[in-house]
């Protein structure tokens, strides 16, 4: 159970970093404003990438092991 | 430090030296110890960086500086990708390594029945599409060269007289040589090119430190990360100016995602050189940090060259000029090594990518169809044509890119020929994702999409990029072929609100992945085409049995001829002595098992792909395809559901077994409860009568004072007796229920039997002359040993022997007793003339409680607890108490018990 929510939540993770670069969500940081010189959009993208690179690390340590992966395949069979 | 063209130059030579040094070494180092840290997931990571080319290093400034942020798209792609690694990388890398994959080409050829049409399509498009990726090189290194060279006071230095034409030709010539010398040494691309990938990650490492020393240099010299942004919006330049999120930004977004899969450099390292599953893993985060540091100052340098450097000056080569404006000779120097790095590593891997595919999936089969015998019959033939075919192709390869280049090269900018390519590439993607995803896939539909996409994109990103050297196509461009305004290359359909990219990327994906799903929809597969489809999606790899894919006739001779003249002497011998080994037979009498052809297949398309190892060994056994009863046996999902299904019924069938047993074991438990309550009722009953007696009789001698002293002494004497009889029944019921507990501590001496008979029958002799009893006894053992409690035996027998005279109601009752030694077991057997027990009551009598007709009539009734006590006397002591059929017509009981056999050895 847990080995197949992992999996559903790295799928998810991965989307929802693709939802955050594109518009339209990506479109409410720009707005004219700056940080630290910086244009607020463009920080926001490297915020969100350097977020992503943490939890894949996070994700690389905790997803199962392939060789052990029976149920993997039946999902996929499924599929 | 002065820089001229010529120091650059021959830095440029010393640095490739180098780059051969350390290729050399990791080679020598691999062969000698097994990888080490040349296999480690870093240097995994360094070689997958081969994405960040001198697009990367000089295109992706200029692109930030035309376009703002849109540039990061081509790193935000891939990291997604890496991202979500364990959904598409992870299975890429899975099959590749089972199905010993080398090449894109080989993936979609192997997946779709080994076609070989689908693999010659794929090589021939990759090769094209690749064309203008190679030119955007070229044209970067040259445009360097050409920077530092116009930027020197010492002119062109022996580029005199070259014009960037020719300087570009010569950089071509140059990298196709380095190339060569390179990556083909060996022809087993899954031998893995160590040295290639040590070269390509040392050069990972320069390129981004490069980048890095550049970036530093930018934000100090503008006065750190706030001075740079706010003198750029300072100057007038407004990154506000551009539709960041627009439509180009998810096209190429989507563009570099597909790219990272589909680029055959990419393949390449991510896939073919991967040397274990593992690394992924790390690259997944490891990767997109890499291409974070890489992009992280991209728009510093852009702005900052923006802000101080001439109107006109060109944008993709801040990276170079920034330094060499600001007099920091060393530092333009060490960028110019970075962007050299960044295209060498690209069109190094890039090219050998493309002449394995190009030798495996054009040459080979040429040669197979042509029947080069001439070829083939020599021991290297195969080796020697294989490694020739690469050269060429390497050649080819960067000619057509060096064409490209030629054609376009008024263009100035260096990130759209790269966008050309990606959309090129893209092409494959939908088959790729098909070939993972989707069983029913076909290869034709395949073929047809890929080729519907590759026209749609010659037309609508390939054909306009040639519009500014190009009269006609600029013609053709603003009013159609032949004046068909519907038809133009960039308003396909009229539709022309769509930037360029994405109208090219959005036609061309839309009808390759349209014809490939209608495609697959109503046509069929072929046999090869299942089993090969079964084998891709169910990565865990455990199909029902090896698909033997070549089954037949074929002498090991055969075979032999063939692996040697592919993988080499050493290496087929090698293979066949393991086989030999595996099978425990010897070399000469190995039979080719269909597991070892399948095996020799796999090997054969490690080296030469796996239609064109298909095609070779079909030629050999004869025999050819695989049975359409064997195809249906392995791979026929219905035969999986059956399987499924069979499984369950498995299941459920133990399921009812336990369901039952649970219900026998119920049952039983009721019958115990059963017997419980009834034992229960039977003591109340016993103990109920000489209870009600003694108090009938007590309520006389207390109500009736005057009664006569003989009355009186008769009641008294009754109730004595009733209260004996309660006594006895209530130590006979706590007997009972201990022997059954087992709880009470037997002594286990050892004794003799016959002493214990002998006391029966001094106790039983009184009983037997008050009734007129004879008691016979006709046979008596000397001595014997037993193990228990003699007086617990003399219990039981007075128990039986009593029972034989109390319901002996014969004219002249007779009880006979014996005793005897029946091998290991010493017996007395108890028989009598009386009427003998019913067969109807004979399986109940050793329950509690119970009386037989005859004992219920008798006079002196006992509780029914004789029997069940002696038999579990008995069983404590391992004896046993039967009911036998005797010689008389009466009863005749039977008991045993073990003799002591050291006791009777020693005494």
């Amino acid at each position: 159970m847990i080995r197949r929510k992992l999996v559903a939540a790295a799928l998810f993770f991965t989307l929802f970093g693709a939802i955050a670069f594109m518009p339209p969500f990506a479109l409410l940081f720009r707005t004219n404003t700056r940080v630290l010189g910086v244009p607020l959009e463009a920080a926001y993208i490297f915020v969100v990438w350097i977020l992503l690179i943490l939890g894949a690390r996070w994700f690389s340590r905790v997803l199962p092991d392939d060789n052990a992966a029976p149920a993997d395949a039946q999902q996929d069979r499924s599929s | 430090m002065t820089l001229t063209a010529d120091l650059v130059i021959a830095t440029s030579v010393a640095y490739v030296g180098l780059l051969f040094l350390v290729a050399f070494l990791a080679d020598r180092h691999t062969r000698r110890r097994a990888g080490g840290f040349l296999r480690s997931p870093f240097v995994y990571t360094l070689s997958i960086s081969v994405y960040c080319t001198s697009w990367t290093f000089y295109g992706a400034v200029g692109s930030a500086a035309r376009t703002g942020l849109e540039f990061v798209t081509i790193y935000l792609g891939p990291t997604l990708v890496f991202i979500g690694w364990w959904f598409i990388l992870r299975r890429l890398v899975h099959i590749s390594h089972s199905q010993r994959i080398t090449s894109i080409a080989d993936l979609l050829s192997s997946r779709f029945g080994k076609s070989g049409v689908l693999g010659v399509l794929v090589t021939l498009l990759a090769v094209i599409a690749i064309a203008p990726y190679i030119a955007l090189q070229l044209k970067a290194v040259t445009s360097s060269i050409e920077a530092i060279a116009g930027a020197s006071e010492f002119g062109r230095g022996s580029l005199e007289g070259w014009d960037e034409g020719g300087l570009a030709f010569g950089v071509a010539a140059g990298m196709a040589a380095f190339t060569i010398l390179f990556g083909t040494r060996n022809v087993d691309a899954n031998e893995q090119h160590h040295g290639v990938v040590a070269a390509i990650a040392l050069e990972a490492v320069v390129k981004l430190t490069a980048l890095i020393a550049v970036g530093v240099f930018v934000i100090y010299a503008g006065g750190a990360l706030e001075g740079v942004f706010t003198g750029a919006a300072a100057a007038g330049i407004d990154i506000y100016d551009t539709d960041t999120f627009g439509d180009r930004w998810i096209a190429s977004m989507l563009l570099a995602a597909a790219a990272i899969i589909c680029l055959p450099r990419q393949f390449q390292v991510t896939v073919v050189e991967n040397s274990d599953e593992s690394h992924l893993r790390t690259a997944s985060w490891a990767f997109p940090a890499y291409m974070l540091a890489m992009s992280l100052f991209i728009l510093p340098i852009a702005l900052y060259g923006l802000t101080i450097m001439p109107a006109g000056s060109n944008p993709d080569m801040f990276t170079l000029t920034l330094p060499l404006a600001a007099g920091q000779g060393g530092l333009a120097l060490f960028a110019f090594i970075g962007g050299f790095s960044s295209a060498t590593s690209m069109i190094i891997l890039e090219s050998i990518a493309l002449s394995i595919m190009v030798s495996n999936h054009i040459v080979v089969p040429l040669m197979l169809r042509f029947g080069a015998e001439g070829h083939v019959g020599s021991d290297h033939g195969v080796r020697r044509l294989l490694l020739r075919a690469r050269r060429v192709s390497i050649v080819l390869i960067l000619f057509l890119g060096f064409g490209y280049f030629y054609l376009t090269r008024s263009s100035d900018a260096l990130a759209p020929i790269g966008l050309i390519s990606f959309t090129g590439v893209a092409q494959f993607l939908p088959a790729i994702l098909a070939a993972l995803f989707w069983r029913d896939a076909s290869a034709k539909a395949a073929i047809a999409a890929i080729s519907t996409g590759f026209l749609v994109w010659l037309w609508a990103s390939f054909l306009p990029s040639f519009a500014t050297s190009s009269p006609s196509v600029a013609a053709i461009m603003a009013e159609g072929p032949h004046g068909i305004s519907w038809l133009r290359p960039q308003a396909l359909f009229g539709l022309d609100m769509l930037d360029p990219l994405a109208h090219g990327v959005f036609w061309s994906l839309f009808a390759n992945t349209t014809v490939l799903i209608l495609g697959s929809l109503v046509t069929r597969q072929s046999a090869l085409e299942h089993v090969q489809a079964a084998l891709f999606i169910d990565m865990s790899g455990r199909s029902p049995s090896e698909p033997g894919s070549l089954h037949g006739s074929a002498t090991t001779d055969d075979l032999l001829l063939v692996a040697r003249r592919v993988l080499g002497q050493q290496r087929a011998f090698d293979l066949f002595s393991e086989e030999a080994r595996q099978t425990g037979t010897a070399w000469t009498s190995l039979e080719p098992t269909p597991a070892f052809i399948n095996r020799l297949e796999r090997e054969l398309a490690g080296s030469i792909g796996a239609a064109s190892a298909h095609i070779m060994l079909s030629k050999v056994v004869s025999g050819g395809e695989v049975s359409l009863e064997e195809v249906m046996r392995m791979a026929d999902e219905t035969q999986q559901v059956i399987e499924h299904s069979q499984a369950l019924e498995r299941t459920s069938a133990q399921l009812r077994a336990t369901a039952e047993k649970l219900e026998a074991a119920n049952l039983q438990l009721r019958e115990v409860d059963r017997q419980k309550d009834e034992f229960l009722s039977q003591v109340s009953h016993e103990v109920r009568t000489p209870m009600t007696a003694i108090r009938a009789f007590s309520e006389i001698l207390l109500s009736e004072r005057d009664l006569d002293e003989s009355s009186v002494r008769s009641f008294v004497d009754t109730i004595h007796k009733e209260s004996l009889r309660l006594t006895s029944l209530l130590d006979e019921i706590l007997d009972v229920s201990a022997l059954e507990k087992g709880d009470r501590v037997w002594e286990a001496n050892l004794f003799d039997p016959e002493r214990s008979l002998d006391q029966a029958l001094r106790v039983c002799d009184a009983l037997a002359l008050h009734n007129g009893t004879t008691l016979q006894v006709t046979q008596r053992v000397d001595s014997a040993h037993v193990s228990g409690d003699a007086d617990r035996l003399s219990q039981v027998l007075i128990n039986l022997i009593s029972n034989a005279i109390k319901y002996n109601n014969a004219p002249s009752p007779t009880v006979w007793i014996r005793s005897f030694i029946d091998g290991p077991h010493y017996c007395v057997e108890i028989s009598d003339n009386g009427a003998g027990i019913p067969e109807a009551e004979q399986p109940r009598i050793f329950d509690k409680f119970y009386r037989g007709q005859r004992g219920r009539a008798a006079a002196y009734a006992g509780a029914g607890l004789g029997l069940p006590i002696s038999r579990e006397i008995l069983a404590r002591m391992r004896g046993t108490l039967e009911l036998v059929p005797g010689a008389a017509e009466g009863a005749c009981f039977c008991m045993r018990l073990p003799l002591e056999m050291d006791a009777r050895a020693t005494g």
